[in-house]
């Protein structure tokens, strides 16, 4: 795990933006318990 | 579903207008995000086609969701330490509601019909293909922390959600709020991010 977390540090600007926004998305959507997909 | 999402949308909004910067969201990683990224790879594949039209998948398919919460509340608590950083326990309370009652009902969170007819007109539970949600049942356990708030008419996409999803929801909002907004303000409100 901290391999993939420390490359979050190196990696290009808009690859974090990337990775942050999917990150949010996951944590938002995949935590909710709301119907999927409606 | 968007609507969980537009806290976050008014979090950035509000923060740019108080002259707040992204740049601390991009140069601050999120803890554990390959775990996070994997539970809701996982959650997307095994509730859309092929998948979830699959025998084995509404068997154990419930159980592998609650799995799938499991992993995002431990990211969830591993980022609110060291700290306490209050938005991420939030957040993590939130999907710690979500998997109790998951848990307590069979692998699926209960939503009231009559909140599925504000929304939708209809129920649209399909009892043939792996679903996360299932009808409330009298013997429905934690009720009130199941799928009963039906969202606005005028939310894009409306759905019906539960007060962990709402929890969830404004967490994650105020974690971008903090991270976004000018430091003396975010000091003088007690926002530790």
């Amino acid at each position: 795990m901290r391999l993939f977390e420390n490359w979050w540090e190196r990696a290009p600007l808009y690859v974090r933006i990337g990775l942050f926004v999917a990150s949010l998305v996951a944590i938002i959507v995949g935590g909710g318990a709301d119907a999927y997909w409606e | 579903m968007l609507g969980l999402l537009a806290p976050t949308f008014v979090a950035v909004i509000a923060a740019l207008c108080l002259k707040g910067s992204p740049r601390t969201l991009f140069t601050t990683r999120v803890r554990w995000w390959p775990a996070v990224l994997v539970a809701f790879a996982v959650e997307l594949v095994l509730y859309n086609p092929p998948v979830n039209g699959q025998a084995w998948a509404i068997q154990v398919g419930p159980w592998i969701w609650l799995g799938t919460k499991m992993a995002l509340l431990a990211a969830l608590l591993r980022n609110a330490w060291p700290g306490p950083r209050w938005p991420w326990l939030v957040a993590a309370v939130g999907v710690a509601l979500n998997a109790l009652v998951i848990a307590l009902n069979d692998g699926h969170m209960p939503q009231a019909a009559e909140a599925a007819i504000a929304v939708w007109g209809a129920s649209h539970i399909d009892p043939t293909r792996l679903q996360n949600v299932a009808p409330m049942r009298p013997d429905t356990v934690l009720p009130w922390l199941a799928d009963i708030l039906p969202q606005p008419a005028w939310i894009p996409r409306p759905n019906v959600v539960s007060v962990g999803d709402l929890f969830l929801a404004a967490g994650v909002a105020g974690w971008v709020f903090g991270a976004m907004a000018p430091k003396p303000l975010v000091q003088r409100a007690g926002i530790l991010t």
